[in-house]
């Protein structure tokens, strides 16, 4: 933990510059603006430590509005397990953001979340990820800082894995995890905002952390990413997440993320 | 006979009815604004912008709106055949995640004297003037929205204490009235 701490500060210290807060592992407090759709295809090419064979993973994911405070995200898992195409399972969550304060380019949020995941994936590893892997509960805080150009984010999430449809989970692993997320990044171009055409570019990194409550085992990874903002609508995330370190056994912890998404804006027609 | 003239009595009533809605209705009609420029806070980012733009749009007694994604400023062109509601402006860019920062109105007078206090009545809204200099305003001047959520929480603070002699800012309503704003000359 004091090493997971140190690591964090870090970070802090290395990039606190210029970001913005469109992060691509952890969502941030702030939600989808009310009637605006964001459909996502996030593709991820994982190394399997065993082979070194390449594990690939789809997940396609809409993200709604609801209203000013609360967002529905829902996404699918598709895998090439066993060198065929794998439907394994779906996951929804709502967020609620309860507070904000908003100055001129400024803004703190914080909001809490809930995430509840349905999967049929082989068990392989005891890294609890509800995003792909397992089923279970997740519940979490987070809180975020924009600063001008600097955005800061942080979550904190207990999360509870269940048995898998067709898959127990191991009896020898730990079923109960807190999470902890930082991220950060930064906003290289443009230098100065003419209009909606201009093309972005960020760059972030974001810090995924996960100890298990009943044997203490942990890992923390870290995750440099490139990011587009096309339009003022569409987005591409080019990733990289690799491991810190891990006491827990993991079987792909490192690989590449590439990320695409659309914003469609006033979805329902209003009168 | 009698029956007729009853009938004739609820026609005549009807149109005198109808004409006073139309009155009212024609004092409603905004004829004083013709633009406004709103600040939105809370965001720095062209895609947060956008989103705020695509709120904004659907708004419907705007006909036009420009943006300048630098300094998150949003120039509103208003109709002004059709009534308005600017409360609508604050609810669609708080929709997008965000809030107003600062709403200034480009409104039209004639020969109107205005000061501290002073209620400006136009159709069914109340104009209540507050941190404003003795003057007469005519013509086009820009006035600044300053009720709670189209002023950022500390500004809003900072006129709640130059207002505590006036229970409407704090309440943002005022008894046997049916639209209420606080300006400020600027």
């Amino acid at each position: 933990m004091k090493r997971n701490f140190i690591l964090f500060v870090l970070s802090f210290w290395l990039f606190q510059a210029k970001a913005q807060e469109l992060f691509l592992l952890t969502y941030p407090a702030s939600n989808v603006p009310k009637n605006t759709m964001i459909v996502r295809g996030m593709n991820s090419f994982f190394q399997r430590s065993a082979d070194n064979s390449i594990s690939y993973h789809f997940m396609p994911e809409v993200m709604f509005g609801i209203n000013k405070n609360f967002m529905l995200v829902t996404n699918g898992f598709i895998s090439n397990e066993n060198n065929k195409v794998n439907f394994e399972g779906a996951s929804v969550l709502g967020q609620y953001r309860f507070y904000s304060n908003d100055e001129t380019k400024r803004h703190f949020r914080m909001a809490v979340w809930s995430r509840i995941a349905v999967n049929n994936a082989d068990i392989h590893q005891e890294e609890i990820e509800l995003n792909g892997h397992n089923s279970g509960l997740r519940l979490g805080l987070t809180g975020t800082q924009l600063l001008h150009k600097t955005a800061l984010s942080s979550t904190v999430s207990y999360q509870k894995v269940l048995n898998n449809i067709s898959n127990e989970f191991p009896k020898n692993y730990s079923t109960d995890a807190v999470d902890y997320t930082f991220s950060i990044g930064q906003l290289v171009l443009p230098k100065q905002y003419k209009n909606f055409n201009q093309t972005n570019v960020n760059l972030m990194v974001e810090m995924l952390g996960q100890t298990h409550l009943e044997n203490g085992e942990s890992f923390l990874d870290i995750t440099p990413v490139l990011q587009f903002i096309i339009k003022s609508k569409a987005r591409l995330d080019i990733a990289y997440r690799r491991q810190l370190y891990s006491t827990m056994y993991r079987t792909q912890p490192n690989g590449i993320i590439i990320n695409f998404q659309y914003n469609i804006f006033n979805v329902v027609k209003q009168k | 006979m009698v029956v007729v003239n009853t009938k004739e009595k609820i026609s005549k009533m009807k149109k005198i009815i109808i004409l006073f809605f139309s009155i009212v209705s024609l004092a409603n009609v905004n004829a004083q604004i013709s633009k406004a420029e709103l600040i939105a806070n809370g965001l720095t980012c062209s895609m947060c912008s956008k989103a705020t733009y695509n709120q904004l749009k659907t708004i419907p007694f705007l006909d036009s709106i420009y943006t300048d994604v630098e300094h998150t400023k949003f120039i509103l062109y208003f109709n002004t055949e059709t009534t308005f509601d600017l409360k609508l402006i604050k609810t669609k860019v708080e929709d997008a995640g965000f809030s107003v920062g600062s709403l200034v109105l480009f409104m039209k007078f004639d020969n109107v004297a205005v000061e501290n206090d002073f209620h400006y009545n136009v159709g069914d809204i109340t104009y209540h003037f507050m941190d404003t200099k003795k003057q007469t305003l005519n013509n086009i001047h820009q006035v600044k929205l300053i009720d709670k959520g189209f002023v950022s929480d500390k500004e809003y603070k900072k006129y709640l204490k130059l207002a505590s002699k006036y229970p409407c800012y704090k309440a943002g309503k005022m008894e046997n009235i049916k639209v209420l704003y606080h300006l400020k000359v600027i």
